[in-house]
């Protein structure tokens, strides 16, 4: 369905298997540990991480507690907000090497700036940035994807297609929606995260899983080329 | 396995004859980032340093940053930028004194948790000769003891139980630059603290933790050698000269 389709244009000209431009800038807050400030086209994150640092009630005695904290652009944060978290969280637990430090805390402070769809993955790969910056030990580098199936339209797609890297209209037209973060191994990408939300079919997901181990790959370079110039 | 000499590595020279205890699948100096395979250990006389991760005999690295490699201790380590401080054993650090809790001080030396500084740790302490230090008193104190799972110890005292230059520093000024910053003040290649020397003179002590402690004649002086070791991280000799010679 992918491939099929190759030809046909979005709304900002990009084609299906098009990122946006992704742009970073680390360090940039004085007084985090880490920071980073992460943009796919105009969805823009900035993420500060303190730690490790003391861990009081919290404390694990075999490891560091990861807590994240998700803030939305405008207004209170809400259920979404905690449901973005908890992702978070289990994600960055598999990645962060949490026995190094016990009895520490490591924070997470994720803060929306702007918001054109795609921002969980935004929020992610800004996470994984941040904590590159901060100098926490990692087992390996991950990076975040999503992908929207957009309804047919008599005139552009008849047929409803699937697109990487949504922009909000285009999420909000959406029929489905996933979300893949990978984690970089020595054959390329693993999938450690997954939210799909809509009915599809079998060939779908496991096509967006594909593109997005090479969409991620590519996110992995630019993470390498962003610490190597920081460096 | 083995890498030619390159002018950017000022730790070791590397000559072709030179057999490593890891097959290395990196150039030593290269970049690297968390899950990049480093190599395979063929010779087990080989210490694996920080940044560095050991699975069975395969090496990973777990933070980003330049591979180093020192040939006399067959050390292998990554070297990245850092603000947090991560105690390591013999590191010499700038801690600030906290409180004093019986016999031991807690000293905060910008880690995860406060060190503990033993009473008796100093040059000719015993039990009816004791030291004692006010709070947010600043010292130059040497990790004795520093893992992950007990609180890290430091000392006041070289290893042949002499002062050695630990201990209270008194007066001064105490400011925080980047770990890597520091280490590089440390070398005896550092061009901004020779060209601070040409110009005024100071007492300085350098801190693993990022922690910088000077002290000089009057508070201006003070003041502009901080302003300028602030400043100096990221800048060429050149750059440096430029900067210094504006009026004091």
């Amino acid at each position: 369905e992918m491939e099929a389709q190759a030809g046909l244009e979005r709304e900002d000209g990009r084609n299906q298997q098009q990122m946006r431009p992704i742009m970073t800038e680390l360090g940039l807050l004085v007084r985090a540990d880490g920071s980073a400030r992460f943009s796919q086209g105009k969805s823009t994150v900035l993420v500060a991480v303190y730690g490790p640092t003391e861990a009081r009630k919290s404390a694990h005695i075999d490891r560091a507690v990861i807590d994240v904290i998700w803030r939305p652009r405008v207004g209170p944060s809400g259920y979404e907000d905690r449901e973005k978290e908890g992702r978070l969280r289990t994600t960055l637990e598999q990645i962060i090497l949490t026995s190094l430090h016990p009895r520490t805390c490591i924070t997470l402070v994720v803060q929306v700036i702007q918001d054109d769809g795609s921002i969980m993955s935004a929020g992610m790969n800004a996470c994984i940035l941040a904590l590159l910056d901060a100098g926490v030990p990692l087992a390996s580098i991950a990076a975040s994807v999503s992908f929207a199936v957009l309804p047919p339209s008599p005139h552009h797609h008849p047929r409803g297609f699937v697109v990487l890297d949504p922009c909000l209209s285009e999420s909000e037209a959406a029929l489905v929606e996933i979300n893949l973060a990978y984690k970089r191994t020595r054959e390329g990408a693993e999938v450690i995260s997954c939210k799909a939300i809509g009915t599809m079919t079998d060939d779908l997901f496991f096509a967006c899983v594909d593109v997005g181990q090479f969409a991620s790959s590519k996110i992995f370079n630019f993470i390498r080329c962003a610490l190597e110039e920081k460096a | 396995m083995t890498t030619s000499s390159s002018s950017s590595h000022n730790e070791e020279e590397m000559d072709d004859n030179h057999h490593h205890a890891i097959d290395l699948s990196v150039k030593i100096g290269s970049f690297v980032l968390p899950g990049d395979p480093i190599g395979k250990i063929t010779d087990l006389k080989v210490r694996i340093g920080p940044g560095l991760s050991q699975n069975k005999d395969l090496i990973n690295a777990i933070k980003p940053g330049f591979i180093k490699y020192s040939k006399i201790h067959k050390f292998y380590w990554v070297e990245g930028n850092q603000k947090r401080y991560e105690p390591a054993v013999e590191d010499m650090v700038v801690g600030i004194v906290l409180e004093k809790y019986g016999d031991n001080y807690k000293v905060d030396i910008d880690g995860s948790v406060p060190a503990t500084l033993s009473i008796l740790s100093f040059e000719g302490a015993s039990r009816r000769n004791k030291l004692t230090i006010p709070n947010g008193a600043p010292i130059y104190a040497r990790v004795a003891v520093a893992n992950k799972d007990f609180e890290p110890e430091i000392v006041c005292v070289s290893q042949k139980n002499k002062a050695d230059g630990y201990g209270e520093l008194m007066g001064g000024f105490v400011f925080q630059v980047s770990i890597g910053h520091a280490l590089s003040m440390m070398k005896p290649t550092c061009y901004l603290l020779k060209a601070l020397g040409n110009i005024t003179s100071f007492e300085i002590a350098v801190g693993m933790n990022g922690r910088v402690w000077i002290n000089s004649a009057n508070i201006l002086d003070t003041i502009s050698i901080a302003n300028t070791i602030m400043v100096g991280e990221y800048l060429t000799p050149s750059q440096i000269d430029v900067i210094l010679s504006k009026p004091w």
